[in-house]
């Protein structure tokens, strides 16, 4: 990184270079500009509450997962999972519904069919929906393909609408989880992101979202690997990027599914992002039971949380019982 | 007038002040080169949708950004560290746009900006520890 930093500040005298011979007369394209140098990793990011853009919320969500590729196994079991990700990633969103989780609960507090800007909906439009009982909608094993070494985005996005087709699902309500296989890196994966979510179109023109997930714990810590201290709640550090990184995007997914026309800051970040990574204080990432069961999760950011200034919380019951 | 017109990219190269050049380049307006006449680079392939192409800490220099287009820009910090929120200069030709798409890694810092209008813009980010990042964008339609 020095070495990167002597080299990009060695450039830096021809960027300007470059900058002044491009700059109309008057403008101040090298003026200077604040760097805090006390800048915090750990610390909620973006700017401000989340509002309202204007298009669709979830209000029913399911989840359909999709594992991509022979490389998972053959026929319909799913035989090449040595971090034990999908059974993992599978019983966190079955044990998120109800009133035993309190988790995703908070994102309820968003609606679509307000005005734009809105952000406190104070029961007005229509609400996140929160699954009352396992929203789980179907597992597929496509083992009729083989996922490709090279993945790039459009890949991705097809095979969600080959998921979608095989389900017979499509619309905001749906979430489509593209798996991708145990070794295979998507262009991007461990050193851009870690998950990514996005929504296509399926045969008929209906909106589809859906989530990039690589095999998450191939990334190691940098994608949340042992973020957490397990205790003893049982949980497995090694994959405890799974459901951090799993629930960020399902979140998100919930309060923008067809990005970014749902809840986002000013900044353009999501109610995921403005939470992630965050090791202590208020918001830290934690373990918390789901109906029973114990997860690794982040915490995901509440406009209503302290009167309406708006905070990162891993529970939610109410406006008035969250932490 | 010869003598001028070698010294002037000089003293740009040197960050001298543009006084010199300017008295000078009051006889031959075209010696103030236009916004267009940034020399600039494709940008290295996008890993997200929707994307143009993406920057790292890795990239110096100047890249070329088609107006209505999208880059993403990732600085990943040395273990422990942070890049700060990157930061765009140059009056709207970049505008910030949402990053929510992903969950980025551990020690990394996005950011991505839509070409709004043509034009040049500094992209900058530094880290606590004194690292600096700049990047030039010339969005064109």
């Amino acid at each position: 990184m020095l070495r990167s930093a002597l080299v990009a500040a060695g450039a830096t005298a021809l960027a300007a270079a470059t900058m002044l011979a491009a700059s109309p007369a008057g403008a101040n394209e090298l003026a200077p500009h604040h760097m805090n140098p006390h800048f915090a990793a750990a610390a909620t990011t973006g700017s401000g509450n989340l509002a309202y853009k204007g298009g669709n919320v979830v209000t029913s969500p399911t989840v359909y997962v999709v594992y991509w590729g022979s490389q998972w196994g053959s026929g319909s079991t799913v035989t090449n999972d040595p971090a034990g990700e999908a059974p993992l990633q599978l019983s966190f969103f079955q044990h998120a519904y109800g009133n035993g989780d309190t988790w995703s609960n908070s994102q309820t507090q968003y609606c679509q069919g307000v005005a734009v800007g809105t952000t406190q909906c104070n029961g007005a439009g229509t609400a996140v929906g929160h699954p009352a009982s396992n929203p789980v909608g179907g597992t597929w094993l496509d083992s009729g393909v083989t996922a490709p070494k090279r993945i790039g985005t459009s890949q991705i996005a097809a095979e969600a609408v080959r998921a979608a087709a095989h389900f017979g699902v499509s619309g905001d309500n749906v979430q489509i989880i593209v798996d991708v296989p145990q070794g295979l890196s998507p262009s991007g994966f461990k050193t851009q992101y870690c998950a990514w979510h996005d929504h296509t179109t399926t045969g008929t023109g209906a909106d589809l979202p859906y989530t990039n997930m690589p095999y998450v714990s191939d990334a190691g810590s940098g994608c949340g690997a042992n973020f957490v201290a397990t205790g003893g709640t049982g949980v497995n550090g090694a994959t405890e990027g799974v459901t951090i990184v799993g629930g960020h995007e399902y979140a998100e997914t919930l309060t923008d599914p067809a990005p970014s026309s749902g809840w986002v800051d000013s900044t353009g970040y999501e109610t995921g992002d403005k939470c992630a990574w965050i090791a202590s204080g208020q918001g830290a990432s934690s373990i918390i039971s789901l109906n029973g069961a114990n997860f690794a999760v982040q915490s995901l950011w509440s406009n209503n949380f302290s009167g309406g200034a708006g905070g990162c919380v891993t529970s939610y019951t109410s406006a008035t019982n969250q932490h | 007038m010869n003598r001028v017109l070698r010294l002037c990219p000089a003293a740009l190269l040197l960050l001298v002040t543009t006084t010199a050049c300017d008295a000078a380049a009051s006889t031959p307006p075209t010696a103030v080169p236009t916004p267009q006449a940034v020399a600039c680079t494709r940008l290295p392939d996008a890993v997200l949708p929707h994307s143009a192409g993406m920057l790292t800490e890795q990239q110096t220099g100047a890249y070329c950004l088609p107006r209505g287009e999208r880059v993403d820009v990732f600085l990943t910090a040395a273990k422990g560290g942070q890049w700060q929120p990157v930061h765009a200069s140059g009056d709207g030709v970049l505008a910030p746009t949402s990053t929510g798409v992903m969950t980025a890694p551990l020690g990394v810092t996005p950011a991505m900006f839509i070409g709004a209008t043509d034009g040049t813009a500094v992209l900058t980010s530094g880290t606590a520890s004194g690292a600096t990042w700049k990047v030039t964008v010339v969005v064109k339609g």
